[in-house]
């Protein structure tokens, strides 16, 4: 912890000089989930955590480029953890029509990976997200590009390459891979008015770690959104995730997961939204019969959410996810969460 | 096929470097954007990124808004922190170095304008939408349309200073147009003078100002956030005190509200345009139609 304090210390003098010239942005997150069981077999703590205070620092360095930092307090296991999450040097200002950074940031794949936890839609990962980007998202050191693309319709390609030391979310330096996290996403975005649109995108991220384990993905996300003057009326989110590994001896693994999340704008304060989201290992080995086992594993939950002002929410859900195996049932878990979000400082970016 | 697409992407840009003969000029709303059609003319190709029914606050940064920032040699944005939400990641995202802060392409209006309401002392978030810089809502204003026009006029000349003679007769045709419907609409309004207007968010306050109307205090308490059931009923009891004569309101803000405050109160309530709207079909679809058409309505018994 002595380490994390220092980090602290060093950071927190920065905001106050740079405040006064009004040069940085400067903004807090928090993020607080209750859960509570609401069967014997839930995994829910019956606690309200403190998920997560993620302070950001943006402003121009100079006049080509821009400067990120982002740190955050997680709780893991009971355990305070301050950790950097994003540094990177960025520009909109060198190559056309082009945005590249450098440094360590959320890989710019799907729709979540880059989006902060607290901005998320709802308050836990899709299965299939916990499993193959870990529960807030893959992050890594490396260079992403960029690219609006010159065509009539409105395209943009990203390509990125990272170290790919390490997967998901780790604590550790992790171990020189075989072949470094390399991904691309194509999306197209079709406008309906000015203001509502339909936004799909295809994925796919590579690397093989020091082991010698050869992971490819590919995705598919799509976004829907409708407004009606201040209030998002209809949104529909959608991911489908595809994982091919393969180890040294070539032994493969595969799985697949997605979800469909629709929320409803009741108006300004309120929304309600529903998600149901799939996953599926297609190699599980029954170790007796050598057979696949059938195995599917579900998610079911209702949101309804409150929204203070555009700064502070609270979203309360009801969540059912079980699994079952050759027709059996082996999970269920059904729990009730609450989650308080608010952002102090610099107003947030409305992303579509 | 791909060959194909290949040879789309080259078409493409020949035509779109043809289509450059004009300059390519995008506007957060379409009241910008008229002040840049008049007073550019035939030298621009101007976009409105909103169409006028949209609330400037609340709009998300689409890949619609980054591609056309992309192309565009000048964006005019309100500024005084209306679109504070969103034009700073469309702009980011757009790869376009020359509409970047303190680029020669970014011109925001609102530095130009005489502001209303531009608070004193500290402004905190408990105060709501309180805009630091004062009150963005200047384009019902004639004056303070036409400052913002001058300041596109500045604009434009910046970018295209060979055609200066061109952009001043646009500036004299805009500022023409404004006198006239300041005159028209001041003609329009002569008999209301003596009743009370209030609006839903403040957002003809510059109208009301400009043309003398009294007005007593919005139906949001705190500005940006809904009205509560309580602020509804002493917001009512207050408008028979004062005896409010309408009360106006915008397509965007809650006709289950408007209706509520219609009960208790007695007071009627409008739903006007909040500026100029794109497509000449629209009945505010230039300065001079927007103004006597909202005059219209307010003196509409």
């Amino acid at each position: 912890m002595k380490k994390e304090f220092i980090i602290l210390y060093l950071l927190i003098p920065v905001p106050i000089q740079l405040k006064a010239s009004d040069a940085v942005k400067l903004s807090l997150a928090a993020d607080m989930v209750y859960s509570q069981a609401i069967n014997s077999n839930s995994q829910a703590d019956d606690k309200l955590v403190m998920r997560g205070a993620e302070l950001s620092f943006y402003a121009p360095i100079d006049h080509q480029f821009d400067g990120l930092l982002s740190a955050a307090a997680h709780d893991e296991g009971g355990e305070t953890v301050f950790e950097l999450h994003e540094l990177n040097l960025s520009s909109s200002k060198i190559i056309p029509r082009s945005h590249f950074k450098i440094g360590q940031f959320f890989l710019g794949i799907g729709k979540l990976n880059h989006q902060h936890q607290h901005d998320w839609s709802f308050i836990r990962a899709p299965i299939h997200h916990a499993i193959f980007f870990d529960q807030e998202g893959t992050l890594d050191s490396g260079l992403e590009y960029d690219y609006l693309l010159p065509t009539p319709w409105i395209s943009h390609m990203t390509l990125g390459i990272t170290s790919g030391h390490k997967w998901g979310h780790s604590h550790t330096a992790g171990s020189r891979p075989k072949i470094p996290t390399h991904y691309f996403r194509y999306s197209q975005f079709h406008p309906i008015g000015r203001t509502d649109g339909i936004e799909w995108g295809i994925n796919t991220a590579r690397r093989k770690d020091s082991q010698g384990i050869l992971s490819e993905l590919l995705g598919f996300d799509l976004t829907i959104k409708f407004r009606e003057g201040k209030v998002i009326k209809h949104k529909w989110l959608s991911e489908t995730w595809y994982r091919h590994q393969k180890d040294a001896q070539l032994n493969s693994s595969e799985q697949i997961g997605s979800y469909i999340y629709y929320s409803y704008g009741i108006n300004e304060s309120f929304s309600i939204g529903h998600r149901l989201d799939g996953y599926r290992d297609n190699s599980l080995i029954n170790s007796l019969t050598q057979k696949k086992i059938n195995n599917i594993r579900y998610n079911n939950t209702l949101d309804f959410t409150y929204y203070s002002s555009e700064f502070a929410r609270i979203k309360s859900a009801l969540s059912h996810d079980f699994s079952r195996e050759e027709g059996v049932s082996k999970n269920r878990d059904t729990r009730f969460e609450m989650q308080f979000v608010f952002i102090l400082g610099s107003h947030p970016a409305h992303d579509f | 096929m791909i060959f194909n697409i290949i040879k789309n992407i080259f078409l493409y840009s020949i035509f779109y470097n043809v289509a450059f003969a004009q300059i390519n000029i995008v506007t957060t709303t379409p009241d910008l954007a008229y002040m840049a059609r008049i007073i550019g003319g035939s030298n621009v190709n101007v976009f409105s990124l909103l169409e006028g029914t949209e609330d400037p606050h609340f709009v998300d940064a689409t890949p619609l808004f980054i591609q056309k920032a992309a192309e565009a040699k000048l964006f005019i944005q309100v500024g005084l922190g209306l679109e504070e939400g969103w034009t700073p990641r469309v702009l980011g995202r757009s790869g376009n170095r020359s509409i970047q802060q303190e680029g020669e392409g970014l011109c925001t209006v609102g530095s130009d304008v005489t502001v209303l309401e531009k608070p004193v002392g500290k402004v905190d978030r408990s105060m709501g939408d309180v805009h630091g810089e004062g009150n963005p809502h200047f384009h019902l204003g004639p004056e303070a349309f036409k400052q913002g026009a001058h300041k596109v006029y500045k604009c434009l000349l910046k970018i295209i200073p060979e055609k200066s003679d061109e952009l001043t007769k646009g500036l004299e045709k805009i500022n023409s147009e404004i006198v006239k419907a300041q005159k028209d609409t001041s003609q329009i309004l002569k008999d209301i003078k003596n009743k009370v207007f209030a609006e839903y968010h403040k957002q003809f306050l510059y109208f009301f100002h400009e043309y003398g109307l009294k007005h007593a205090e919005p139906l949001e308490e705190i500005p940006g956030v809904p009205p509560s059931a309580g602020r509804l009923l002493s917001r009512a009891m207050l408008a028979k005190k004062e005896n409010l004569y309408l009360l106006i309101a915008t397509p965007y803000h809650s006709k289950k509200t408007l209706n509520k405050f219609r009960e208790l109160s007695n007071v009627r309530f409008l739903i006007l345009p909040s500026g100029i709207k794109e497509g000449t079909e629209s009945e505010s679809f230039s300065f001079y139609k927007l103004q006597t058409y909202l005059a219209k309505e307010l003196a509409r018994e």
